[in-house]
């Protein structure tokens, strides 16, 4: 499957972050590590939207779970990454890896 | 886990916005779980309105999307639209900061009005509007007695009444009683506190109509003289006090020092009536001797379908009947009753707070005014823009709609500007009653119906600014300006239009500054008037004795004796005393008789303000007797020879000025069974004070009786301490020694006098600092508008300028023009105003001290400021006309 584009950085954030929480973090803990790894508050309706195209591109699925404590009553969302989602992201850390070779000493890190 | 949950209405709001089906609810659900942790990082007030932005920001996020969706999936046509929208938008906003000294101006005025809109709006909302929290409060009565021949109404009611009544009634499901208290608790590991409670029949809670979350609430019986104590206390106690143990239901506590059974905690936010953090059965003798005796306050919950008036006419009947079977005591006794969040927040105060918002309306319209003049004044300017556009093939909706357009991008940043300026005002208004005693109910915040009004005055004020000029700058003939730009631009002048909004603007401003000024006059009054005693370096605290505790009436004298004694002796105390009731606070009220002076009837005793104090208390307060002498140290405890202090008000007039000392006094009418006392000295009139929020009658030259506990004996004390320095400083000294002689027992409205005085009357300083901010924002706009009329008109007349002084007119000529135009609207302007404000100071009556509805002072100083700040926005454009080049002028267009 050649990919018509590549993940963008928001993209890549928000998969690594459900990655991070392991699998069946809900919407909630992948906010939270994306608030903290990041260290910026992430728009909540940006957040939801890109969870939605990262869905129709076939990156991420999600099951309905039964409501937990706190939640309201109302069901919670369990994300994890698709295998695609996981060629996706190899893939782009391919390429970053590829550009960045080298340029340790002019840029740090 | 806290059960604190969301705003209800936030959470619609987000049912409605979110996408559908499960996607919509799962986001629900992960903000019920950050709302959680927000309640326990930043508590549930900051919680809820975290909620709120974020349900908010979500709802606009999904709403415009789906718009866009929308309008972009139907045909061309729709999305035509929307990029013709933006592009308005776009346009509106480059031509916005195209001048932006004029932007800023229009933005901070629909700000200013927007903001002080919806903060006034949320105060009347909160304390008024919303009123009890407890189902059916509509129905929720407070019933009173009028006692005609004393003048006395909306009094208290006895519990013979209340019983007789309770009886006889059918109006209302049920009825009880209730009387406020302070409990005072010990007996635990926490050190011993006192709270406010209340006493209560048995029905009291359940007729409210909440039910406690533990536990039970009381029983049948259980308010009868005998009952064992039971008590019901309030989330608040609960959590602080007992940690929120849930196994509190069946322990025991000493509540004024009863052994008492913890049988109920009520739910959060319960503190009916008024602020109690505890209610206990009342123990009152149905029957007492006396018929007018156990005085509580009565609540009824109307029947379904039973109106208010129908209830009125049969306590009326009912006080007939009881008036006919017990003349003796219930003659000119008229049963009445009011919806029952009448009882602490009275119409009156309810009033000042609608004319608030009919002030800040008044402050709204002249926002509009100014951004539609403003308007106005630039449309004019782009009449040939406009002409052009037309001629072009623009059609009038079109060139209406763009400049609507611009209007609304103001509306839309003054309108987040004034919510911003909202939040502000609200937290600080509540900053500054955080301390207060205040009715329960109370809870102001910026809540979904705060911000949806805000949301329509905002839309309102842009249709109102936008509507005018847009119609105006495209109402013209394209061929006639574009012929003749001149007068194009002439015809297009403010005109009376533009006059009469410049006049109304400084109507309303006159009018609202006019009610500021008597209000901070009468804050000035209040903070200078001669209290008659000196409350600098007096530190008051108050203790009161319980009968389980102190049941002799001569442990109460030794405890208050050794008390004073051993707080003479501490280092820094200069003078210490003790006094029922603390002046400036409130005083008792007694009937009175003077011996020799002869009294037919019951009301024909004197009623006076009469307070129980210690020696040493006039030194204390700094007060000298002008005749006499003040009370010794012996014979205040000296129960044979009763002794007695007046004021200067009581000699003049219930003496005749005749010499008081020697005359002797006794308390109570004909049937009294105390003892006379004798007058040994005169001391000045002494500031009484009381009310709500120190509101209520003047009450500083009324009579005053002052005994000794010797002749009244009293359990509850006020501790005076005169101190050598900072009054503060001894606080914890007057604890100290108190917990020594008896560690159950607190000390509380602990503070210096002055500050427990300012704090006192509140209400003035909150009444006075909210219509000095209308005021000087209604005044700040009014400039404006003066401002940019004036200078437009000045720049609309360049030529004729030009023309005038081409022919010889001097600058001092061009400047006296200018000046005169101002000048006749600020006098018009100012006329209607006094008028206004004059109308508006019968309402603030009740809510002013010391003042005039017309006060000379406040009247030249409100006419003098508006002339002064008018007088500078005409000033400017004027001196601009002066500096007009002829030539410069003349070559114009």
């Amino acid at each position: 499957m050649p990919p018509k584009s590549f993940l963008g950085e928001f993209e890549q954030m928000v998969l690594l972050a459900i990655l991070q929480r392991g699998a069946g973090a809900n919407g909630y803990q992948v906010r939270q590590e994306l608030d903290e790894t990041a260290g910026r508050k992430v728009s909540k309706g940006a957040f939801y939207t890109t969870l939605d195209r990262l869905e129709k591109k076939g990156y991420l699925t999600w099951e309905a779970r039964a409501p937990e404590n706190g939640s309201g009553g109302l069901p919670l969302r369990h994300f994890t990454v698709t295998p695609a989602g996981l060629a996706e992201l190899r893939r782009s850390r391919e390429v970053l890896l590829k550009l960045w070779r080298g340029q340790e000493q002019v840029l740090g890190g | 886990m806290t059960n604190a949950t969301p705003p209800a209405r936030a959470g619609a709001l987000l049912e409605r916005t979110l996408p559908p089906g499960l996607k919509g609810l799962t986001i629900q659900a992960d903000l019920h779980l950050e709302f959680a942790d927000v309640v326990q990082a930043r508590g549930e007030r900051a919680a809820a309105r975290w909620f709120w932005r974020e349900a908010v920001g979500l709802a606009l996020h999904y709403g415009v999307r789906r718009g866009v969706g929308a309008l972009t999936k139907r045909d061309g046509r729709g999305w035509e639209m929307m990029t013709t929208a933006l592009s308005d938008l776009r346009f509106g906003l480059r031509m916005l900061l195209k001048t932006p000294g004029l932007s800023l101006i229009a933005v901070l005025t629909i700000a200013l009005g927007v903001g002080l809109t919806t903060h006034t709006y949320s105060t009347v909302y909160g304390s008024i509007i919303r009123g009890l929290p407890v189902p059916g409060a509509d129905r929720l009565m407070h019933i009173y007695e009028d006692d005609t021949r004393r003048g006395i109404e909306q009094g208290g009611t006895p519990i013979r009444d209340y019983l007789d009544l309770r009886e006889r009634q059918t109006s209302h499901e049920d009825l009880a009683a209730f009387f406020q208290t302070t409990v005072n608790l010990a007996g635990d590991d926490a050190p011993p506190e006192r709270f406010q409670g209340l006493r209560v029949s048995a029905r009291a809670l359940d007729l409210v109509g909440i039910q406690p979350m533990l536990g039970r609430s009381f029983r049948d019986g259980e308010d009868g003289p005998d009952a064992s104590p039971v008590a019901v206390l309030s989330y608040q106690l609960w959590q602080s006090r007992f940690a929120g143990n849930p196994g509190i239901i069946g322990r025991f506590i000493r509540a004024n020092g009863e052994s008492t059974e913890i049988v109920g905690v009520m739910p959060e936010g319960f503190e009916f009536p008024f602020d109690s953090q505890i209610w206990l059965p009342y123990h009152l003798d149905p029957n007492p001797s006396d018929r007018r005796s156990s005085w509580v306050d009565v609540v009824g919950r109307l029947r379904e379908g039973v109106s208010q008036e129908a209830a009125s006419a049969e306590l009326a009947a009912i006080s007939a009947e009881l008036a006919g079977t017990f003349p003796d005591d219930n003659e000119g006794i008229v049963l009445g009753q009011q919806p029952f969040d009448e009882r602490y927040m009275p119409p009156q105060i309810a009033a000042v707070f609608f004319l608030m918002l009919a002030a800040t309306f008044g402050v709204l319209l002249i926002a509009c005014a100014n951004v539609a003049n403003l308007l106005l004044a630039r449309a004019s300017m782009r009449t040939r823009e406009v002409a052009i556009r037309t001629a072009m093939g623009a059609s009038r909706a079109r060139v209406i709609r763009q400049l609507m357009a611009e209007a609304l991008v103001l509306a839309v940043i003054g309108g987040a500007l004034g919510v911003g300026l909202a939040y502000i005002g609200i937290d600080a208004f509540n900053a500054s009653i955080a301390g207060i005693r205040k009715p329960y109910w109370i809870d102001i915040g910026i809540d979904g119906t705060a911000l949806a009004f805000a949301l329509g005055v905002t839309l309102l004020a842009s249709v109102a600014a936008g509507t005018i000029p847009a119609l105006r700058a495209s109402g013209f003939g394209v061929g006639e300006i574009l012929k003749d730009a001149t007068r194009g631009s002439s015809s297009l002048r403010l005109g009376r239009f533009g006059t009469s909004l410049v006049i109304g603007e400084i109507a309303v401003s006159c009018g609202l500054l006019i009610a500021a000024g008597l209000m901070i006059k009468s804050i000035s009054n209040l903070r200078n008037t001669d209290l008659g005693f000196e409350p600098a370096s007096v530190l008051v605290g108050r203790v009161g004795l319980v009968e389980a505790d102190y049941p002799e009436r001569g442990d109460r004298a030794r405890f208050f004796e050794r008390l004073q004694a051993r707080l003479d002796s501490e280092p820094g105390v200069e003078s210490v005393a003790l006094a029922n009731s603390t002046p400036a606070l409130g005083a008792n009220r007694w009937s009175m008789g003077v011996e020799g002076e002869s009294y037919p009837a019951d009301i024909d005793y004197l009623i006076v303000n009469g307070n129980v104090v210690t020696a040493g208390f006039f030194e204390t307060v700094g007060v000298r007797p002008v005749l006499g002498r003040a009370f010794t140290q012996t014979e205040v405890w000296d129960e044979s020879d009763p002794v007695a202090i007046v004021n200067e008000s009581f000699v003049r007039r219930l003496l005749d000025g005749r010499n008081p000392i020697g005359q002797r006094v006794r308390i109570g009418r004909a049937d009294s069974e105390w003892p006379y006392a004798r007058i040994v000295g005169v001391v000045p009139d002494m500031y009484v004070g009381g009310g709500v929020g120190g509101i209520g009658d003047d009450q500083i030259a009324r009579e005053q009786l002052y005994l000794t506990p010797a002749t009244v004996d009293v359990g509850f004390m006020t501790v005076l301490l005169r101190t050598s320095g900072p009054p503060a400083a001894l606080a914890p000294t007057l604890r100290r020694v108190v917990s020594e002689l008896d560690p159950n027992l607190p000390v509380y409205d602990l503070a210096p006098m002055s500050e427990a005085i300012q704090q006192s009357t509140w209400a003035f300083g909150l009444f006075g600092s909210l219509f000095t901010i209308f005021g000087v924002a209604a005044l700040f706009m009014a400039a404006v508008g003066l401002y940019g009329v004036m200078a437009f008109s000045v720049s609309q007349r360049k030529r004729e300028m030009g023309v005038r002084m081409a022919l010889g007119a001097g600058p001092d000529a061009i400047l006296r023009m200018v000046l005169r135009r101002g000048a006749v609207q600020l006098a018009i302007g100012t006329g209607i105003g006094l008028v206004l404000g004059y109308g508006m100071s019968k309402p603030l009556a009740f809510v002013t001290y010391g003042v005039d509805a017309f006060d000379p002072v406040v009247y030249v100083a409100i006419v003098g400021t508006l002339g002064a700040a008018g007088l500078v926005a005409c000033i400017l454009p004027a001196r601009r006309a002066t500096r007009t080049d002829p030539v410069e002028a003349m070559r114009l267009e």
